[in-house]
C-alpha cells in the first residue's frame, strides 16, 4: 500500500458528472482495501491557461492509500474518460488529512459568497428605506427637521426604519 | 522565504513569489533561495502549471 495524492481537471460541462466519478473511485479504493485520508473539491476555478480551448474547470483532490492495481484502474478510468482534461498524481510518504491551500481558499470563497448575500439583503432593506423615506417626507416634514441633529438620531431612525419595511411592502 | 511556508504545488501563493510577471521561475542567484528549496519550488511550479494552476508565460 502507497500514499498517493490525486489531482484531476473535469470538463466544466461535465461538472455535475463529479460527484458521482468521485464515489465509483472511492469505491475501487474501498474495495481493494485501500482507504481515502483526504478529499477536497475546489470548485470550477479560471484556469491559468486555456486547455483544449477551455478556460474553466472543476478540480477535485483526493489523498488516498491504496495498491497499484485499483490506481492503475483510476488512471485507464481517467486515461478514457474525455471529461477528465488533466490528472496529477503524486506519492506521498504518508497520509495527508489537513486542509490544503486551495482547499482553504475555496472555503473562504464559499463563506465569503455567504457573507455577500447577506449585505445584498441588507441593500435591499436599504433601497426599500429610501423609498419609505421618501414617502414620509412627503406626507409630513418631521424627518426634515430631525435631519440636522445629532448622527445618533439618524442612525435610531435608519434602524427604526430598517425594521418597519417588510410590514410597509 | 520563511522556513515554515510549505512548498507545495497547492500553496499559490508561495509559488507566485518565485515567478515573474512573465511567469517564469525566479533563479535563486537573484533570490537567494538555498540549493534545497530552489529543487523542490521548481518541481512544484511545474506541477502548478501542469494542472493550470499557474501559468508557463504572460502570452497565453
Amino acid at each position: 500500500m502507497r500514499h498517493y495524492e490525486i489531482v484531476f481537471i473535469v470538463h466544466p460541462d461535465q461538472s455535475e458528472q463529479v460527484p458521482a466519478m468521485v464515489d465509483k473511485y472511492k469505491k475501487t479504493i474501498a474495495e481493494s482495501g485501500g482507504s481515502i485520508h483526504r478529499e477536497e473539491d475546489w470548485g470550477r476555478r479560471m484556469l491559468a491557461h486555456p486547455i483544449e480551448k477551455i478556460h474553466k474547470a472543476h478540480y477535485i483532490l483526493l489523498n488516498v492509500e491504496c495498491d497499484k492495481a485499483p490506481l492503475d484502474e483510476i488512471v485507464s478510468s481517467f486515461k478514457f474518460n474525455d471529461a477528465v482534461l488533466r490528472y496529477l498524481i503524486v506519492k506521498r510518504d504518508h497520509a495527508i488529512t489537513h486542509q490544503s491551500f486551495l482547499g482553504k481558499e475555496r472555503e473562504d470563497e464559499l463563506r465569503r459568497e455567504k457573507e455577500d448575500a447577506l449585505p445584498s439583503q441588507a441593500k435591499k432593506l436599504e433601497n426599500s428605506k429610501d423609498s419609505v423615506v421618501k414617502n414620509s417626507t412627503e406626507s409630513n416634514q418631521e424627518p426634515e427637521k430631525e435631519k440636522p441633529s445629532d448622527s445618533n438620531d439618524a442612525h435610531e431612525q435608519v434602524s427604526e426604519v430598517l425594521s418597519t419595511p417588510e410590514s410597509e411592502e | 522565504m520563511s522556513k515554515d511556508a510549505t512548498i507545495d504545488y497547492k500553496n499559490l501563493d508561495v509559488l507566485r513569489k518565485h515567478t515573474t510577471e512573465n511567469g517564469k521561475i525566479i533563479p535563486s542567484r537573484v533570490s537567494g533561495t538555498t540549493n534545497f528549496e530552489q529543487r523542490r519550488i521548481s518541481t512544484e511550479i511545474k506541477r502548478a502549471r501542469f494542472l493550470s494552476l499557474l501559468p508557463y508565460t504572460d502570452r497565453h
